[in-house]
């Protein structure tokens, strides 16, 4: 497991940051969601060590937070959202010195950072002050000086903030490539619900302080409602009708898309009839739940949220049940 | 060979210690300042200027105090020995080489670190110090700093190891230099090794000067993100803190038979550590030692040596109005020990005010 | 019906730097995404419409009018920018009550704030100073602001960013409601995927000069020399992939075996969606999914980009 928590909360004041979260998660990538204020920046600073926990335990790769905070520190990376940078430094320094804060041998450092640098793609901008960088660079200096000193899991804080559409593309992929082939763990806490959809193993839905769901996104994306939605190029009346007729149910839902429903193999059912009854089929993909709805759903019933006090949940675990 | 992979490597090695983390911080901010300001640059060769004006003397007294020349001989050195102190009194020094020369050698390096050296570590502390935190708090670099393994204490020494470098390197590296001549140019060895005392108030001092003043303009920089406020604030201090004193202490002496409030004197911070070197370097006791091998008859000599004093806050004006007061040896408002404790406790209280801030850097 | 916009040979250059590239545009009422990465012309774009800057070359009438130096003009424009510039120490009520004066609204300022207010949805907070607002909190005071004086033409400048997804439908909902109500919106983002939920008509930029306008599909009708490619998960990759190539107009196939997926590539796509189901019957491999990538938006970005 790397975080587990138990009855986790936070005060300021009157006001409640976390309110009892109690979750284990396991390795891999896991998507942090929730809306501004649910305590998502509060969480990942309690775990960082820079927040005292009001109350409860929590523990990062099996260290407790409050006991070990600086052995934590040196296992774990955190790209914060905000544009951060150690001023006054060419890129590649600033990435080493982050390297030699975490306790690398300051020659150590430097070789890692251009490493580094070369993973992110920071060519010869690496020599130039920090100052001179464009937005997209900032992110890729911040992920560098995260991931310079090898920690076994990364606090990304909204990476592809700023990318353009392809440097969204690589940055995620270089995530993805982290779990996969080195095997870290990310949390990845944004509000691009297709970035976790694309790369994350599990979200990580908090609300009011709250947990509201943590699930694989494989099961997540399960839909309740099982069968295929299909898309035409023209009119897609004809073709309903002939699966209506062969005795499925089908929803129209606009000129060019409908659904089917129903359990098993319907596509070589639904080739028959599109040949049948000469419609062109342009899409046809099992249903799946968008993380947006699922995400929706779950914060806009925070009347119902996880009691405080409920036993620290494993993970992957079943989905809340409403 | 198996085909290396670019990229991401873990590693597993042996992490540093805590102070090489808060040394890895000084190293890079030494090496901004030193390549942002070209006047930094020139006042670090320039602080090395007031050596060339103090090495005759420590060659002049060198030649004096040597018991195996004779005192009547010619050439340059005596001829400015002879400049500084009438015959009989050279005659005294010479027989008592012991307690002479460590005194002596203290109020020389008195003087050094006073008139010289203490103005230039001001200006170079205006020029290094207000950037520190304040850059840190403006680029929000706190969030990098703060999510690594250090705790905020090796934060600030770090950054106070960047002021204090270039303070010592005013203040110690020219003073050690200094010393150095003097040793080599010392009568013997045994002389030499009785001013071993002196090289250790030479390293207090120097201390004494950059740990405090660091502290003050980080505690500075710490309150605001505009390092020209900070650089500001500092000058501010300085000047306004010297004005007042001099203001109080002039209208003392206009009144007759007031005194200068003894607290003027922690007002300005150049006092401070004036009076801080005064009490490391021991003046009142090396003044003593000089007076005493001295007859009362050297009347020149005498004027300069209290007026030294009276710098050093161990002479008093006493009996009427500006001209018709006289110097007089005695203590002039509170002991050494004060202003330490003084300097001691704006040290302590800026590093916790610079600590508890940087902790609530995060909070936010 | 009077365009909405239209510029004409307009190039702006700030010195050396170039704003935008002889950029001709005519766009019609309703609502628009203007689109492209930081650094298309974008901003530029949006403050010629505006009247806080002239261009260098060419000419720009939006409702038909030049926009500078013309108050009356601005009086029926609303515009929420990017940045934020608030008076901190002031609640949004009082914030929006201000700019709606400077409108002219008089008396009943104060009255049109609140119903602004209340439509962005900000009713519950718009006692408290804008100081302590997040970030959705501060788009929606600046949406309100935009709408207080029920302009004609809205215009959005990244209106989304920083907002949490619950935040993120609200706005997009609201954009389209105004759309219904008849009110011409133009949105500029840098996010492909969240404008699409708002309207499906496109002005792409890049590098200062318009790439594309229209509707997504007219777009890619467009750009017949690229092919389509279309992804199918299947039981047997290799088996179907000398189906397609036998029986149906393919330039060229992409295939992963080992996950069962193939690309193909086509310049003919309703012909090749024509004839897929009998093909693929015959073939006699299990077919999973079929999607076509082209119709998303990003896809016609990277296109557009790729061929300049």
């Amino acid at each position: 497991m790397i975080l587990e928590l138990d009855s986790v909360r936070k005060s300021y004041g009157r006001f409640e940051a976390l309110a009892g979260l109690s979750v284990s998660v396991a390795p891999g990538a896991v998507g942090l969601l929730g809306p501004n204020g649910a305590g998502k920046s509060t969480l990942i600073k309690a775990l960082l060590g820079l927040v005292a926990l009001s109350s409860g335990s929590a523990k990062v790769l099996g260290l407790d937070v409050r006991r070990d905070a600086s052995a934590i520190r040196e296992r774990i990376g955190y790209m914060p959202e905000d544009d951060c940078n150690l001023a006054g430094l060419p890129g590649v320094q600033s990435v080493a010195m982050a390297g030699e804060l975490a306790g690398l041998p300051a020659r150590t450092a430097l070789r890692r950072a251009h490493e580094i640098l070369d993973l992110v793609w920071l060519a010869e901008e690496r020599y130039r002050p920090v100052e001179t960088y464009s937005t997209g660079m900032r992110q890729r200096i911040k992920l560098a000086q995260a991931l310079i000193h090898a920690p076994k899991l990364v606090f990304l804080d909204e990476p592809t903030d700023g990318l353009d559409p392809a440097g969204r593309v690589r940055m995620l992929r270089l995530i993805r490539s982290l779990v996969d082939k080195h095997g870290l763990s990310v949390v990845l806490s944004t509000h691009i619900l297709s970035d976790v959809e694309q790369i994350c193993d599990a979200a990580l839905i908090l609300g009011r302080g709250r947990l509201l769901m943590y699930d694989t996104i494989a099961r997540l994306q399960e839909s309740v409602e099982p069968g295929l939605s299909l898309r035409s190029a023209g009119e897609i009346r004809p073709l309903a009708e002939t699966l209506a007729a062969a005795g499925h149910r089908v929803d129209v839902l606009s000129p060019e898309s409908a659904f089917l429903h129903g359990h098993g193999d319907l596509a070589t059912a639904v080739l028959a009839a599109a040949h049948s009854s000469g419609v062109s089929l342009r899409e046809l993909a099992k249903s799946r739940n968008s993380l947006e709805d699922i995400y929706l759903e779950a914060v806009r019933a925070t009347s119902d949220p996880v009691p405080a006090g409920a036993a620290p949940h494993s993970a992957p675990a079943t989905r809340e049940a409403p | 060979m198996p085909i290396a992979e670019l990229g991401y490597r873990p590693w597993e090695g042996r992490r540093t210690g805590r102070l090489a983390r808060a040394w890895a911080i000084a190293r890079a901010e030494i090496g901004i300042a030193q390549q942002s300001s070209r006047l930094l640059r020139r006042f670090l060769l320039f602080a090395w200027l007031p050596i060339l004006y103090f090495c005759p003397f420590f060659l002049a007294f060198g030649a004096v105090a040597d018991p195996t020349r004779d005192p009547n001989a010619g050439g340059l050195l005596a001829q400015i020995a002879g400049s500084l102190l009438p015959p009989e009194s050279l005659a005294k020094l010479r027989a008592t080489p012991e307690t002479t020369l460590p005194a002596v050698w203290s109020l020389a390096f008195f003087l050094f670190f006073t008139y010289t050296q203490s103005l230039f570590s001001m200006v170079v502390v205006a020029i290094v110090g207000p950037p520190l935190i304040a850059k840190d708090l403006r680029s929000k670099a706190f969030l990098v700093y703060l999510s690594k393994p250090i705790a905020p204490w090796q934060y600030l020494l770090g950054k106070l190891a960047t002021v204090a470098f270039f303070v010592l390197a005013m203040t110690l590296f020219p003073g050690l230099f200094l010393y150095g001549v003097g040793v080599a140019l010392s009568p013997s060895l045994t002389t030499a090794a009785n001013t071993l005392p002196v090289l250790l108030q030479v390293v207090l001092a120097s201390l004494a000067i950059a740990l405090p003043t660091g502290l003050l303009v980080l505690l500075l920089s710490t309150w605001t993100k505009d390092r020209r406020l900070a650089t500001f604030t500092w000058v501010a201090l300085w000047v306004f803190g010297e004005f007042a004193f001099r203001v109080l202490d002039t209208s003392a002496r206009f009144a007759p038979d007031a005194e200068r409030p003894h607290w003027a004197g922690l007002l300005s911070m150049r006092e401070l550590t004036t009076r801080t070197a005064a009490g490391i370097f021991d003046v009142r006791g090396s003044l003593e030692r000089l007076l005493s091998s001295l007859s009362d008859s050297e009347g020149v000599f005498q004027e300069r040596i209290l007026q030294l004093a009276a710098g050093a806050g161990e002479a008093r004006l006493v009996g009427g109005q500006m001209d018709q007061a006289a110097l007089v040896l005695g203590r002039d408002g509170y002991p050494p020990a004060v202003f330490m404790g003084m300097l001691l406790l704006l040290s302590i209280a800026s590093a916790l005010v610079v600590l508890r801030r940087a902790h609530r850097q995060v909070r936010i | 019906m009077a365009a909405l916009l239209e510029l004409s040979g307009v190039t702006k250059l700030y010195g050396l730097v170039i704003g935008l590239n002889d950029v001709q545009l005519t766009l019609e009422p309703g609502v628009n995404g203007l689109l492209g990465p930081n650094g298309a012309g974008k901003s530029t774009l949006l403050k010629l419409l505006t009247g806080q800057l002239r261009p260098s070359e060419g000419r720009v009438r939006v409702l038909g009018e030049d926009p500078w130096n013309n108050p009356r003009l601005l009086a029926r424009l609303g515009l929420c920018p990017e940045q934020d510039a608030f008076y901190d120490q002031l609640s949004a009520l009082e914030f929006v009550t201000s700019l709606a004066r400077l409108s002219g609204l008089g008396s009943a300022a104060g009255e049109r704030a609140r119903a602004a207010l209340a439509r962005v949805g900000a009713s519950e907070f718009m006692h408290r100073p804008i100081a302590g607002y997040s970030k959705g909190m501060r788009q929606r005071t600046k949406l309100a602001q935009a709408i207080v004086h029920d302009p004609e033409f809205l215009i959005l400048d990244e209106p989304l960013t920083g907002t949490d997804p619950v935040c993120r439908r609200e706005i997009v909902d609201l954009v389209i409601e105004l759309g219904r109500q008849g009110k011409s919106i133009l949105v500029a983002s840098h996010v492909l995927h969240e404008v699409q939920a708002m309207t499906d008509r496109f002005v792409l930029m890049y590098g200062g000069r318009v790439l594309a306008s229209g509707r997504v599909g007219e777009i890619r009708a467009l750009m017949n020399h690229v092919p389509h490619r279309i992804r199918v998960r299947c039981a047997d990759a290799k088996v179907l992939a000398q189906a397609l190539l036998a029986h149906l107009p393919v330039d060229g196939l992409e295939i992963d075996a080992r996950r069962g997926e193939l690309v193909a590539l086509t310049r003919e796509p309703s012909a090749f969606f024509a004839g897929f189901p009998a093909v693929a019957l015959a073939s006699a491999v299990p077919i999973h999914e079929i999607e076509s990538a082209d119709d998303r938006l990003d896809a016609v970005f990277q296109y557009l980009m790729e061929s300049e």
